[in-house]
């Protein structure tokens, strides 16, 4: 499997990360080691998964435990919700989507598709990558929790 | 009063816009889960007067959305409301008609704006806020 991913790439989505997190959560978000992904399995039980297409092939998870993913949700939404409900797995998506938005808008030069978000919650799910594609995971905390990015991607033209 | 349609498949993000725009004082806001949903509400009575309108749904996208309202009606303001953020695809957007862009994510103070800027240049101004 590849272990590297140029800078530029991984920058574009922490820092859609940081702009999505400030901008519609009011959470700054700090960094750990940014390291590359050993296990299909995802960081934590609840992602949100977006596949991308284009000049580049690859995927983002965003990843979170339950008391994370609760309070990003009431944090967004302004309410608490039921894990059950399904506006609970809605918002999850819709925060993937904008920070791949985000990123995709940051990787200038390049046209990039991304696809409807999908999202799953069940403990030890896995998300696996194209072949051949550096996989790569970005730990993040912030006021509400910690939760990971986990970015596969590949330039076409690389 | 003016009548506000919100076309996004994000059921929260829909909320979210919702509790923003009745902070601003609109009251009479009517919602579409995506562009089929988005068109069967504008052939309603009475029409809506803006459409906040996302780009990437199931069913019909935004564009294609737009594209649909443009054909039978040039006055409605249609703000696209969007993760795309490329210049290209505001290009494109431009030229379906689009009235004005938000590019998501945004806060509600931007949105305030947006509206605000699009009214006063269509002649109109914002419901005053309760």
């Amino acid at each position: 499997m590849p272990t590297t991913m140029k800078v530029d790439y991984i920058n574009a989505f922490i820092g859609a990360t940081q702009n999505v997190f400030t901008s519609m959560l009011r959470s700054q978000v700090t960094l750990g080691q940014v390291s590359v992904k050993t296990s299909h399995v995802t960081a934590y039980d609840i992602s949100g998964i977006i596949g991308l297409s284009g000049d580049a092939i690859g995927c983002v998870v965003v990843s979170f435990p339950m008391d994370t993913a609760l309070a990003a949700y009431k944090a967004f939404a302004g309410e608490e919700v039921d894990p059950m409900d399904p506006n609970f797995l809605d918002a999850i998506g819709e925060v993937t989507n904008m920070i791949a938005g985000n990123a995709k808008a940051a990787l200038e030069g390049m046209s990039i598709s991304i696809g409807l978000p999908t999202t799953i919650m069940g403990r030890q799910h896995c998300v696996s990558a194209p072949q051949n594609v550096p996989f790569i995971v970005v730990p993040c905390h912030c006021e509400l929790g910690n939760f990971a990015i986990e970015v596969a991607f590949r330039c076409v033209k690389d | 009063m003016m009548k506000v349609l919100l076309v996004d498949d994000s059921k929260v993000m829909r909320q979210i816009q919702r509790r923003s725009l009745e902070g601003f004082g609109f009251t009479d806001i009517v919602e579409a889960g995506d562009g089929v949903e988005g068109l069967q509400q504008m052939a309603g009575s009475p029409k809506p007067d803006i459409v906040i309108l996302d780009w990437n749904m199931p069913r019909l996208d935004g564009l294609s959305t737009l594209r649909k309202i443009r054909e039978t009606d040039k006055k409605t303001i249609v703000i696209m409301c969007t993760t795309e953020a490329e210049k290209p695809r505001f290009v494109e957007a431009v030229k379906a008609g689009v009235t004005n862009y938000i590019v998501k994510p945004f806060t509600p103070s931007v949105l305030q704006e947006k509206l605000d800027e699009t009214l006063t240049r269509m002649g109109l101004s914002m419901p005053t806020a309760q």
